[in-house]
């Protein structure tokens, strides 16, 4: 691969005692002895007879004499030999190159990832022809071969100096098994990785879990690593940002927080943090300071005076000159939504709100589900969830997180408004049109004339949400049935049982996040009683029990949508509402006709791509609105040793080089330190030798 | 002191007077010497032997006939009229030193010792010196003062710094006209063929010629290590080089060469000996006195 190189490259200077044999050679000329002879005839016959030969030995000691001294300068700067030149058909080489956003860090001169760009170029101008190369970008999305620098030496490879780093985060493991792979195929028997990056920490990922291994990679392969980065000694990131609430309330703000991390070496006081956010024909720009110590992380709290429902987008960012100007904004968009007001229609009033048929649901609709914290809109994008320093696992990061939510701030609130009425017939039947969700929980049956207003608030985009339970009687719901309120034709309740979740549509928005067995299995869920339904024209059984009985039932009518469940809302029927799904069970199904989780998937947070042309930002795309950052542990600029990355990776020996500014590989260690590719031990047999050589030469050279 | 020891340049390098060194060095070897080999009809009788056929009757010792009834002859040591031309190089590359004395020094006692023995002999000696030139010239004479003529000139000539070639020993050989025993004594650092042309000269001339080529220890085994700066004695030219690293291939170089030039004398029959500076003198002496012996 590349050229000689030296560890202690002063005593280069020693060369010029070359000087030294030289005036010895002179010197010695003359300190010859005076001797007086009749005739120089006979010496002339020899010299002469010998001439040649002697010139020959002379220039021969003259060239020793300066070879030892070389060889003796050379000896003590020790150097190092990689591969330059010549033609190898037994070598394969791949060069891997970090473009993780890290690698634009630039405190001084050029980006990391210029000095590796630029120590590639180095690394395949001097590498010998015929070798077989491979050069590859790598990130946490994958390994993108370059197509400009694959092929064989000599045939005009290249480095493209136009790309860029990209915005993803590092992972090693991913890199090195592509590269174990790509050498698996390889029949050469001198094959090379040599790896040029910033030494992240956090590229080796999967700590503690033993998936930073990488398994069955070669024993044969040389491995070099080329430090790239530096130490960066400021750098401030916003790391997360996202909005507390995005249900609008007369008189309330929206409430975004933002996440600030001081990745530098020194405290930063009073850095400014700003909020940049344009939505509903609005924009709104907020501003905050926050002192950090370092490697420590604030959350600073914005509040919008927004009242309008709708999307709104935009970023946060911290301002400072700092090495790493990626991390410093971070965007967010999310859709804001006036509160959904749920029409709770009890059939079974008791003497008491614990009685009553809704009481379960109501209770459900004021509470706020598990992990409804992390909205959609809010920046969490896939991937960093389970990612040291997400606020969902805070024992993952050494480093102090000083809070996840601000002190004081209660809860955000539940996005439903229940209100419940009971069944009566009588003249309190509500105007419908104010709400987002009717819910007839066990209702024996409706007058016509509720009938028909409820008939009319579905066919014009209201939702209706059933419930069976005791008090229904299949021929009391005949006018239901007839205005299409029902997706189901209604039977009698089945024996007392066990019924139970068995299956149901997993991509349906109600249950995809709870297909998750991580997040409840549904297959606990099970019920005493439920009413048998049969399916209409055109709905669709979203969930049936172990016997394919349906269990709840999805139809439309006009505009609206219809949900039949099976089951009663409260205990008459079984225990479920006391079930730990049963709380998301309904926030899902009320959610879902409500069109809250349409919305909420409307906003989508995606990575910002390895590439120019997925950069950070929010993007509409189609019907979707796309909020692409980069990944937060990009940030955490944290440093690893070459023998804990050799270590971790369980990767063979390596052999570990710097990159200075201007491109070239040093040796990382001080000057002095063993190299495991060093040559001296040549020398030192050739010094030998050579002296040797001299010494014998020289007792048998003359004039 | 024993006889040996006279011979030995460690101890004539001690003394200063030439012919007490030629002296000392004569008389140490022969006491060294079993039996003279050197006899002769000449004026002082040294034994007898029987007469045989063709013998000169002035000879017969006509006392011992009449006493034993046995013919024998007197033999007398011998007297020649042999002309013995001592030539010695002086040049610059015969001051080459690193044992206990120089090429030149040695080769002048190697010369003095050589002219008291022959003149003790009754042999005409002469003595010739050169460099690039001939420096000094006596004519063979056999008189009692020539012996200190010779010294008093080797001592008096200095030595040349330089001598290119060896042409000079043609001019030698013209200066010896008649037939007699040349002994030359030179590192001969020439040109080999400018040696091998002189030396033919004085065998076309006749002479008996006798080579002593003494060399330095320096030159002969380059017996230094380390980083070594060699000047040139002759021309002060400079050569660096790790000797150590040479000497085999150097001592190589040398032998090949010493090997040439005593192939060539032994094809004109010309006497060859290598010395060298720290070995005893009496080699030199004995292989003097076999060539004279054999020739005259």
């Amino acid at each position: 691969m590349t050229g000689l190189g030296l560890v202690n490259a002063g005593f280069l200077a020693a060369t010029l005692a070359v000087a030294v044999p030289v005036l010895i050679h002179l010197l010695f000329r003359r300190r010859a002895r005076v001797v007086d002879i009749g005739t120089l005839r006979f010496l002339q016959i020899v010299l002469k007879d010998t001439a040649h030969r002697r010139k020959l030995r002379r220039w021969l000691l003259f060239a020793l004499r300066v070879a030892g001294v070389l060889l003796l300068a050379l000896l003590f700067a020790r150097p190092y030999w990689s591969r330059t030149g010549g033609l190898d058909q037994d070598r394969e080489l791949i060069v891997l190159i970090d473009q993780s956003a890290s690698m634009d860090a630039r405190e001084t001169g050029l980006s990391a990832f210029a000095r590796a760009q630029e120590a590639a170029s180095k690394l395949l101008a001097g590498t010998a022809e015929g070798t077989v190369t491979h050069v590859a970008y790598f990130d946490a999305a994958g390994v993108f071969p370059s197509e400009d620098a694959r092929g064989v030496t000599g045939g005009g490879l290249r480095i493209d100096h136009r790309r860029r780093p990209g915005f993803g985060g590092t992972d090693y493991p991913l890199a090195l098994g592509w590269a174990r792979d790509v050498f698996a195929q390889s029949r050469r028997p001198h094959r090379q990785l040599v790896l040029l990056t910033d030494m992240q920490r956090s590229g080796l990922g999967g700590l503690g879990l033993g998936r930073a291994r990488v398994k069955d990679f070669p024993d044969d392969v040389e491995i070099e690593l080329i430090d790239v980065g530096k130490p960066l000694v400021r750098n401030l990131a916003v790391d997360e940002a996202q909005v507390l609430s995005r249900d609008i309330r007369p008189g309330q703000p929206l409430v975004v927080t933002a996440r600030v991390l001081n990745a530098g070496a020194f405290t930063v006081r009073r850095a400014r943090v700003k909020l940049e956010l344009t939505g509903v024909g609005r924009s709104y720009d907020e501003q905050a300071t926050v002192s950090l110590a370092a490697g420590t992380r604030e959350r600073v709290r914005f509040e919008i005076n927004a009242q309008e429902p709708g999307l709104y987008q935009g970023y946060v960012e911290v301002e400072g000159d700092d090495a790493l100007k990626s991390d410093d904004r971070r965007w967010l968009a999310f859709e804001a939504h006036a509160v959904d007001r749920v029409l709770l229609v009890d059939g079974e009033p008791g003497v008491s709100p614990y009685a009553n048929e809704t009481y379960y649901l109501e209770t459900a609709l004021r509470l706020r589900p598990p992990g409804a914290d992390s909205q959609p809109g809010a920046d969490s994008q896939p991937g960093a969830d389970s990612q040291p320093g997400a606020d969902s696992q805070p024992g993952a990061d050494s480093r102090p997180d000083t809070d996840a939510r601000p002190a004081g701030d209660p809860p955000p609130a539940t996005p439903y408004e229940p209100e419940r009425v009971p069944a009566d017939h009588g003249e309190n039947w509500p105007d419908l049109s104010p709400y987002s969700v009717i819910v007839l929980a066990n209702v024996a049956a409706l007058a016509l004339d509720h009938v028909s207003s409820l008939t009319e608030y579905v066919a014009t985009g209201g939702n209706l949400l059933w419930f069976s339970g005791g008090q229904v009687r299949h021929s009391d719901y005949e006018p239901l049935a007839r205005a299409g309120l029902l997706p189901a034709d209604l039977g009698e309740a089945l024996e007392p049982g066990v019924y139970r979740f068995a299956t149901w549509d997993k991509e349906h928005p109600l249950f995809r996040t709870l297909s998750d067995p991580q997040h409840g299995d549904l297959r606990g869920v099970s019920f005493r009683r439920i009413v048998e339904l049969k399916p209409a024209a055109e709905s669709q059984v979203l969930a049936a029990d172990q016997e394919g009985r349906p269990l709840i039932i999805e139809g439309r009518l006009g505009k609206g949508k219809l949900l039949a469940a099976a089951m009663a809302a409260d205990r008459d029927w079984g225990d479920w509402p006391t079930n730990r799904l049963y709380l998301p069970l309904v926030h899902q199904a009320v959610g879902y006709l409500s069109g809250r989780l349409m919305d909420g998937q409307r906003v989508q947070q995606r990575p910002a791509g390895s590439f120019d042309d997925d950069p950070p930002g929010v993007k509409q795309d189609g019907e979707r609105v796309l909020v692409r950052n980069g990944n937060p542990l990009e940030s955490e600029v944290e440093r690893v040793s070459a023998e804990q990355f050799r270590t971790t990776l369980g990767l063979p020996r390596l052999a570990e080089e710097i990159v200075g500014s201007d491109g070239d590989r040093r040796p990382p260690a001080p000057e002095g330190s063993q190299r495991p590719d060093e040559k001296w031990r040549y020398l030192l047999w050739g010094l030998i030798v050579v002296l040797v050589a001299e010494t014998f030469l020289a007792n048998r050279t003359h004039a | 002191m024993t006889t040996r020891e006279l011979v030995d340049p460690r101890f004539f390098s001690t003394l200063e007077n030439l012919e007490l060194i030629a002296h000392g060095v004569v008389e140490g070897f022969l006491n060294g010497l079993h039996r003279s080999p050197y006899v002769g009809f000449s004026v002082e009788f040294a034994s007898h032997r029987e007469y045989l056929h063709g013998d000169d009757l002035r000879h017969l010792n006509w006392k011992l006939y009449g006493r034993h009834d046995k013919l024998y002859v007197k033999q007398y040591d011998a007297e020649t009229n042999l002309d013995c031309h001592l030539v010695l190089d002086v040049s610059g590359s015969m001051t080459t030193k690193t044992a206990s004395l120089d090429k030149l020094r040695y080769a002048s006692c190697l010369v003095a010792a050589i002219a008291h023995l022959a003149l003790g002999q009754r042999d005409a000696v002469g003595l010739t010196l050169f460099a690039d030139r001939v420096l000094a010239h006596i004519k063979p004479r056999a008189k009692s003062n020539q012996l200190q003529d010779i010294l008093r000139t080797i001592v008096a000539t200095v030595s040349r710094p330089r001598a290119d070639t060896a042409a000079v020993l043609h001019e030698v050989a013209e200066l010896m006209p008649r037939r007699g025993l040349v002994v030359l004594v030179s590192d001969l650092f020439y040109e080999t063929a400018e040696i091998f042309s002189g030396l033919d000269h004085l065998r076309f001339l006749g002479h008996d010629v006798i080579v002593f080529q003494p060399l330095d220890p320096l030159e002969r085994r380059l017996p230094l290590d380390g980083h070594i700066r060699f000047r040139e004695l002759e021309t002060g030219a400079e050569l660096v080089t790790e000797a150590g690293q040479l000497r085999a291939a150097y001592t190589v170089a040398i032998e090949n060469w010493l090997a040439e030039v005593s192939r060539g004398c032994l094809g004109r029959g010309i006497d060859h000996l290598a010395l060298a500076t720290d070995e005893p003198l009496d080699r030199a002496m004995y292989d003097y006195l076999a060539r004279r012996a054999q020739n005259y």
